[in-house]
């Protein structure tokens, strides 16, 4: 068996370059597969611990006002195990001078086990001495740069409220800290929650002995559907608004769909990469085997056996598959493993566990990896090995000319010189092998169009929010209905150009047993500070005898324009099964993020009957600079709840994507690879093959230039038809990447920008004239003299 | 008449390790336009290696090798490659034809880079092989395939048309239609032609034969009347 190996090695070593080019897709491959998987294990494992540890509710219960009694009550219907009952509350507060929302959550005066519970992260529970005492969570703490002893003054109904910070704490409740399904990504600046004791808040509130939340944990494996229904029972005469499953629960499923869309990422990425890699080893392989056919019918007629042989040969594949899963795993893990925990943690708040090799995870990649190599080199070889030893010790029979189809072109073929005849031909005399080189473009490109598709899309979806939706620089909301001389009071105020009265409220939209509780955004049909749009981005109308909603809420729900739905409101007082208002779906809307239902301000007082008025304002300012100006006007404004500046909130978005760049890049990088191996190797092994053709024009008199376009031609041949291919496969997947992160209430529609195609092209181009430049020197070093020496 | 090639002092070594071979030890001699020189020598002696020179595909350690009044030896390889697309035919013992080109397009290929090229169908009949210009060299006899091979050669049109061995892989029927061809391309084309063989009896048709030995020169003969190949038999 050593002199095998010494083969063996002399072999290697003459093809340096086609190892190591495949070695490094496998290593990628690899890479992709366990950096993305450790990332999944590790943070899906870290969320669990974290949801169990602190006792992340199953079932989320809003009522208007219920007696603290009742969470007893809840307590016992079958399948709960506990169940705490709280205030919650969003109110408006300055810090510095910004503007912030908090959401105000009671917990018990004493510590106690409870449902949702948090994670103390720095100085202590409420002690039993002032009643104002206040847990803040940790990131809007460090964002705002807060200290422990610091009072803060949230406007609470109406009133300045102190509160004295004590700790900061962290909760499986906001593991992705954002404010509702409107926001897309967590800004600590502006978002934040603050623990309060309970008795204190009830006090403020005017709750004495009522709360307005009920969050329940169940038993393992209890049906969630009758424990819901038992808690309507429960719960409808207090002014039930709505019951939130953990699966709905926004913070809980934006982690979980993340998750799920890094899991087909993780399906789709590596695979491109084994495919590759078993190509290039197959072709590789072929060649070899091809060229040592004498050698291995010797090797039998001196009585090794197939299997000896083939030992010997699938050397080159395991030794492949083996080294790239070691090297992959460790650089996956600490690179792409480590830099995706480290990106995914920006986003989500939670403890997360060190980074580590997890065998786990490194045996199927091994496998996966291992098994595309020795599978392609298998193929490669059977045929041979199956030979007689007589038959695969003579030559195989001369490589035969044909004509292709284009020769019957005649025009076309009669124009074109010899270089390009040449080259046709033996594209299209190795089909399958063009074929195989093409595949690793095609891959590059898929890689690169879906990577630039990813980008172009997330941009897209900025632009079109904050220039084409929201034409406002300003947007307040008011704790209470507003009437038409407070909003003339802020028309009037200086450096306020226009102001635009919005109604936003939540509600229930059934169409018969499907319903689904969304937000509703009403405005003046001639809106023009908040441009709605239909789902192919044009600007339409809002109509006056219907509703708008987006396509994914209508598909959720069966529904198609002109159908009927029912609409229940939550305002106070409105939630009674007879209060739903029938309402007619008039189109379809553009929304990038939450769920909402447009209309006019006139449809719903026409739809309720009653002069509603509205609670929230648009606002543009003669001048963005003065941004600052106004808001500290409006600031003073007390039944304001909250103000927010659409250019801060532009940013914080922007900022929060940011570090998405670095798939898009990661994928480019793979692209690179792929489709620099692929030509590289395949080039390689035609090189190779070809000396003799290439010495023989070399002796004729073609010019070194002459030499390498032979080659190169047909690498861009095999570019080019990769390109035509990976351009609509490209598109596919890119589809399907943003499928896997849209969600509910997340949409990103596809964007792919002509530049995206262009620099795809250009750059695989590239790649592949990178390619030629390393070949280049291989195929002006070949020595005329002695490949023409001999008969081969 | 001045000749129109000359070879002087043409010294080729190899070096494996320490150890340096001299596989042309100062070879020297004269080729006059439109001659048909044949060179014999001994398996080893160091002939291709000099024609291998004279065509531009090899370099000489040291010497001179003056084509139509240029020392090729001091050639940088651009220059070689201009030169021997423009005054060199090449043929060898094994065609090296291109698998996956017709019989018209391995002449075209040469034709189509030369300035003053002959025409390829018509240099095709001249070898006789008017009705196999659509086949390709798999389906073509070794003979028929030196055909082609010579073809090539001669239809760039060059200065010098070199042959190793062009009838070593041939029987001795088709060898002789082959150095037919030669003689042809000689006589009514006027080219000058060296052609490397084994067989002494060639040296016949010769204008002159030149004889190696050892990486020298053993002997230059003048042929006063080269015999037709018809009339020679081996
Ligand atoms: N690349 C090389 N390295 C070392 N020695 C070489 C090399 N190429 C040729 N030789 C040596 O040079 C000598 C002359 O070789 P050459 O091919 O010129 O002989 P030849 O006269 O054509 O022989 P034959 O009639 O067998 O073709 C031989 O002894 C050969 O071993
Ligand atoms: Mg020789």
């Amino acid at each position: 068996m050593r002199i095998f190996l010494k083969k063996f090695y002399r072999d290697l070593m003459e093809s340096k370059g086609q190892f190591m080019s495949v070695l490094l897709v496998v290593i990628v491959g690899v890479m992709f597969y366990i950096g993305i998987n450790s990332s999944i294990v590790n943070l899906s494992e870290s969320g669990n611990k974290y949801f169990e540890n602190y006792r992340l509710a199953d079932l989320w219960a809003s009522v208007y006002r219920a007696p603290e009694g009742v969470v007893k009550r809840i307590e016992t219907i079958p399948g709960v195990k506990m169940a705490t009952g709280r205030i919650v509350r969003d109110v408006r507060i300055s810090i510095g001078d910004r503007e912030a929302i908090v959401r105000i959550i009671t917990l018990p005066d004493e510590k106690r086990f409870n449902v949702n519970d948090i994670q103390l992260k720095s100085g202590s529970y409420f002690s039993n001495e002032s009643g104002n005492q206040a847990i803040i969570s940790s990131d809007f703490y460090k964002t705002n740069k807060l200290y422990i002893g610091q009072i803060l003054e949230p406007i609470i109904n109406g009133d300045r409220v102190k509160l004295k910070i004590v700790g900061t704490a962290q909760s499986p409740e906001y593991v992705y800290g954002i404010k509702d399904g409107s926001e897309m990504v967590p800004d600590y600046k502006s978002f934040g929650v603050i623990y309060v004791k309970q008795s204190f808040f009830q006090s403020v509130m005017d709750y004495k002995g009522s709360i307005d939340d009920i969050s329940v944990l169940l038993n393992k494996g209890s049906d969630i559907k009758k424990a819901k229904d038992e808690m309507k029972k429960v719960l409808n005469q207090y002014g039930l608004v709505n019951i939130v499953e953990r699966k709905n629960q926004i913070a809980y499923s934006s982690f979980d769909d993340s998750i799920k869309s890094l899991k087909g990422m993780a399906a789709a990425f590596p695979i491109l990469f084994f495919i590759a890699a078993a190509v290039i080893i197959y072709i590789s392989m072929r060649r070899m085997i091809e060229n040592q056919r004498t050698q291995i019918g010797v090797l039998k007629a001196l009585g090794y056996s197939n299997f000896d042989i083939m030992l010997h040969y699938q050397t080159y594949p395991l030794l492949v598959g083996v080294l790239g899963s070691i090297i992959g795993s460790v650089l996956g893990v600490f690179i792409i493993g480590k830099g995706l925990t480290g990106m995914l943690v920006k986003y989500f708040t939670l403890p997360i566990q060190e980074t580590r090799i997890d065998a786990g995870l490194v045996l199927p990649a091994a496998l996966l990896a291992v098994s595309f190599c020795v599978l392609a080199g298998y193929t490669a070889c059977k045929k041979e090995l199956y030979l007689a030893p007589a038959e695969s010790m003579k030559q195989e029979a001369p490589a035969s000319g044909k004509n292709i189809f284009l020769e019957n072109a005649r025009l076309f073929w009669k124009n074109i010189n010899s270089i390009w005849k040449i080259v046709l031909k033996n594209f299209f005399r190795y089909k399958r092998r063009s074929a195989m080189a093409s595949l690793g473009i095609v891959f590059s490109m898929v890689l690169l169009i879906s990577a630039f598709g990813f980008k172009n899309s997330m941009d897209a979806t900025v632009n079109v929010q904050f220039s084409e939706m929201q034409k406002f620089d300003v947007k307040v909301n008011f704790s209470k209905i507003l009437d038409n001389d407070e909003l003339n009071f802020i028309r009037s105020m200086e450096h306020v150009q226009s102001v635009e009265p919005v109604l936003e409220t939540g509600v229930e939209i059934s169409n018969g047993w499907m319903k689904k509780n969304v937000g509703l955004t009403a405005l003046n049909p001639g809106s023009a500070l908040l441009s709605v749009l239909d789902e192919d981005s044009r600007p339409i109308r809002i109509p006056d005898n219907g509703i708008l909603l987006p396509e994914r809420l209508m598909r959720a729900l069966y529904l198609k324009v002109g159908d009927k739905v029912y609409l229940r409101f939550y305002y106070p007082g409105e939630n009674e099964d007879k209060d739903k208002k029938e309402a007619i779906v008039a189109g379809n809307s553009l929304q990038y993020s939450g769920l909402n239902v447009i209309s006019s301000i006139d449809y719903i007082n026409y739809l309720l009957k009653e002069g509603l008025a509205v609670n929230a304002a648009n606002i543009k300012l003669d001048n963005p600079v003065n941004e600052n100006d106004v808001m500290q006007k409006l600031k003073e404004y007390q039944a304001i709840s909250t103000i927010q500046s659409k250019s801060e909130f532009a940013e914080n978005y922007k900022k929060g994507i940011e570090p998405m760049n670095s798939i898009v890049y990661a994928m480019i990088l793979g692209a690179i690879i792929l489709a620099f191996a692929a030509i590289y190797s395949i080039a390689n092994i035609n090189i190779l093959e070809r000396r003799r053709e290439i010495a023989t024009l070399s002796v004729i008199g073609f010019t070194s230039r002459e030499l390498k376009s032979v080659i190169f031609n047909e690498n861009y041949l095999i570019c080019a038809s990769g390109i035509v291919l990976g351009i609509p496969l490209g598109r596919l997947m890119a589809e399907y990447m943003l499928n896997m992160t849209n969600t509910d209430t997340m949409y990103t529609p596809l964007v792919l920008s002509s530049s995206s195609y262009i620099i795809s092209v250009l750059l695989v181009v590239l790649f592949t004239m990178m390619a030629n430049a390393l070949l280049a020197k291989k195929i002006l070093s070949i020595d005329m003299v002695e490949s023409l020496k001999s008969r081969e | 008449m001045a000749p129109i090639i000359i070879v002087k002092d043409v010294i080729k070594e190899y070096e494996m390790g320490e150890v340096k071979t001299r596989v042309a030890d100062g070879i020297s001699f004269e080729v006059n336009e439109g001659e048909m020189v044949v060179v014999l020598g001994p398996s080893g002696a160091g002939k291709s290696t000099v024609l291998n020179i004279l065509g531009g595909i090899d370099f000489p350690t040291s010497g001179e090798i003056w084509v139509d009044g240029n020392d090729i030896a001091r050639f940088n390889r651009k220059e070689l490659t201009m030169y021997r697309r423009k005054h060199v035919g090449f043929v060898f013992q094994f065609y090296n034809l291109m698998p996956n080109l017709t019989a018209l397009e391995n002449v075209e290929i040469a034709t189509q880079i030369c300035d003053k090229p002959l025409d390829a169908v018509s240099v095709l009949k001249e070898v006789g092989l008017e009705g196999r210009m659509g086949s390709f060299p798999s389906q073509l006899s070794g003979g028929e395939q030196q055909r082609v091979s010579i073809a090539r050669a001669v239809a760039k049109n060059p200065t010098l048309l070199l042959c190793d061995e062009p009838t070593g892989a041939l029987d001795y029927v088709t060898g002789k239609s082959i150095l037919k061809l030669l003689g042809d391309v000689n006589r009514q084309g006027k080219k000058t032609i060296i052609i490397i063989t084994h067989n002494a009896s060639i040296a016949q048709m010769a204008d002159k034969v030149v004889k190696i030995k050892n990486g020298k020169v053993e002997s230059v003969k003048l042929n006063a009347n080269p015999l037709p190949v018809e009339r020679i038999e081996w």
